[in-house]
């Protein structure tokens, strides 16, 4: 988390008063949706290196139906980006090993499991039904290209298009993402443009060819705040103007509130908690999604006091933890118990699974 | 205030440049480079209208003027069976340049291609080749130029083939190093992410990082080439007699060493031409060398 928040008054746009703002039509979705667009189910992620085997993603499991959004949030080291990056087939082949399944449902109703796909069937899911945006504007574009260029260039790989329509298309799709004056905009540079243009930049590359799935990864960890609340605007309007299922990765809870209507909160490599956001952000189960809530700044608080960190560090993922792996930073730990046992990841009545031996009596 | 604050918009208000007019612009401001520039360009149009500006055929026997010194009728001399040097040395660029050329673009296709193969797909086949490149490299220059003439006889072509060889690993190295960093560069990432394929990726989206680099380092091995050629020339491996090249004048000169015409004129000619390839290398070093952006 952000425990080095600044200002909290600052967080403008975010949070207007004490609870998170809880994104609108975020309503809790009783059932999930029977077809969703993308279901990932008993994930694990090993890298193979000098240093062995190296187990970072363990069992985890979500569902996204079309036009809905999961936040997939925790620290660094969590697993998250991982995850992602195994969703988009994007993970070094020989040294990572990835198990379980990612079923992806086509515009046709044909399930896809990209874990079981080569690279070059994945090549053509990849920037055509299923997009990325990455977290550094900066540098996630080629600099000796023009922006109309990169945007265009799916429509070139994936729909063998002519450069004039390519060029229209980039204009197009630089105006759909909110930027003025688009027509001279995409004969510009990367290196011409401000941060948060580029970040625009990099939402309209991936939303060119109409992607049913669209993964976002920290989108807005590299922009300040009254940017990055645009660009969380610009995301969900074009999610609902086209419909698509979005994974969204961030380590800000109150990013999460913006965005998210479902959220899979994962620690050192498993699901911890998950559920509707608003439950979630409203009333935490797990001790780490609590934490994580109160380590988020917000306007009303007293700014003098320090915002409240979690001590310790994410573990090791080469030396678990005996039991909880979460036991040594938690508040609730009980000795004895938290250090020997491993907790399951268990459902709640109210829709969401908690991995907690003391869920029920925290 | 308004007036401080107008410069700042007229920058916001600049055309959108590509890096090679960008480029293009500093080396024209960049004086040596320029410098360099003008030489080459004056070669080139001397190569290209040879016929025209030469004041005789470069074969044509005067028999009157053998060994004559620089006179009105041969402003440069005469070489020992009477044939104008002027005009041996403004054909002698016809042949030498072509021979350049050719050489040093063979070498960046061929060496550029097994570098970017080399750096981009990594483990066992950048070790294959270069270690292949390493085995090219521990010969000197000439020696392996000459070890390839001997394999494929001595002709102009073949000496073009083997400057071309020679110049392979140069090149080979100098891309693996450049693509190995770019390859890990976000946008690369982010290539992948649209579907494109390694070759694309490659070639679209890692070769224009390294490109500058590697014009550069063309332009500077030009004059190297150029003075390998001469030297083959000069061992009789080059080109065949009566093709005038620059080397082959001097190889002959050796033996007359009171017309100092016949080795001075083409000897400048080497030098004037290898000093204006590598001022030019350094004028396109210096334009191409800008990080972008911040």
């Amino acid at each position: 988390m952000r425990a080095d928040g600044g200002d909290p008054g600052l967080a403008l746009g975010r949070m207007s008063d004490g609870p998170l703002n809880i994104r609108a039509g975020a309503a809790p979705s009783p059932v999930v949706d029977a077809q969703p667009v993308l279901r990932v189910s008993g994930l694990h992620v090993a890298f193979n290196g000098a240093a062995g085997r190296v187990q970072v993603v363990e069992d985890v499991a979500f569902a996204i139906p079309a036009g809905r959004t999961v936040a997939l949030v925790g620290e660094s080291g969590s697993g998250k980006s991982v995850t992602s990056l195994a969703v988009m087939g994007l993970l070094p082949t020989p040294a990572a090993e990835v198990s379980g399944r990612i079923e992806f449902r086509d515009g046709a109703g044909n399930v896809w499991d990209f874990a079981r796909l080569t690279e070059a069937q994945m090549r053509g899911f990849r920037g055509d039904r299923v997009a990325m945006i990455f977290q550094e504007p900066m540098t996630s574009l080629n600099p000796v290209h023009s922006v109309g260029e990169q945007i265009s260039e799916a429509l070139l790989v994936h729909r063998r298009m002519g450069r004039k329509e390519r060029r229209e298309a980039a204009i197009r799709m630089l105006a759909q993402v909110g930027i003025p004056e688009p027509e001279r905009r995409a004969a510009a540079y990367p290196h011409e443009l401000s941060g948060g243009m580029r970040q625009r930049v990099m939402i309209g590359m991936a939303l060119v060819c109409q992607p049913r799935l669209l993964i976002a990864d920290e989108p807005t960890t590299a922009l300040d705040v009254t940017i990055q609340a645009q660009i969380l605007n610009d995301l969900a309007r074009l999610q609902d103007e086209l419909g698509m299922a979005m994974l969204f990765v961030t380590h800000d809870l109150g990013v999460v509130a913006e965005i998210a209507h479902e959220v899979v909160v994962m620690y050192a490599g498993q699901v911890v908690e998950s559920g509707p956001a608003a439950h979630i952000l409203k009333a935490p189960r797990h001790p780490y999604t609590r934490a994580l809530l109160h380590a988020v700044p917000r306007a009303g608080v007293d700014r003098h006091r320090p915002l409240p960190a979690i001590p310790g560090m994410v573990p090791d993922p080469r030396h678990l933890p005996a039991g909880c792996r979460f036991h040594a930073r938690c508040q609730h730990a009980m000795a004895g118990r938290c250090d020997a046992e491993p907790p399951r990841l268990e459902s709640a009545p109210d829709g969401r699974t908690v991995r907690c031996l003391r869920w029920r009596e925290l | 205030m308004s007036q401080s604050l107008a410069p700042a918009l007229a920058i916001r208000e600049t055309r959108s440049e590509s890096r090679f007019v960008t480029a293009a612009r500093r080396l024209l401001h960049h004086r040596a480079g320029m410098c360099g520039l003008t030489v080459i360009l004056v070669i080139v149009i001397c190569a290209a209208f040879a016929p025209w500006l030469a004041p005789y055929d470069p074969a044509e026997i005067d028999y009157d003027a053998m060994i004559a010194p620089p006179s009105w009728l041969h402003p440069l001399g005469t070489d020992e069976i009477g044939r104008d040097i002027l005009s041996r040395v403004i054909f002698g660029a016809r042949v030498s340049l072509q021979i350049v050329f050719v050489a040093i673009v063979l070498s960046l296709l061929v060496g550029g291609a097994i570098g970017l193969a080399s750096g981009y797909v990594g483990g066992r086949t950048d070790n294959v080749l270069m270690r292949l490149m390493d085995g090219l490299l521990a010969f000197p220059l000439l020696v392996l130029a000459l070890g390839v003439i001997a394999v494929l006889g001595p002709d102009l072509i073949n000496a073009i083939i083997a400057l071309a060889v020679v110049n392979v690993p140069g090149f080979a190295r100098l891309v693996r190093g450049q693509v190995l960093s770019v390859r890990e560069r976000d946008f690369v990432q982010a290539a992948r992410a649209t579907g494109a394929g390694h070759l694309r990726i490659m070639v679209v989206h890692v070769w224009p990082s390294v490109a500058g680099n590697v014009i550069v380092y063309a332009s500077l091995r030009a004059s190297a080439v150029l003075i390998t050629e001469s030297s083959l020339a000069f061992l009789g491996l080059g080109a065949t007699p009566p093709t005038p090249t620059w080397g082959q004048m001097l190889a002959t000169a050796m033996e007359y060493w009171s017309a100092w015409w016949m080795s001075i004129f083409p000897g400048l000619a080497i030098f004037f031409a290898a000093l204006a390839f590598n001022f030019f290398g350094d004028g396109l070093r210096d334009a191409l060398d800008v990080r972008i952006g911040e």
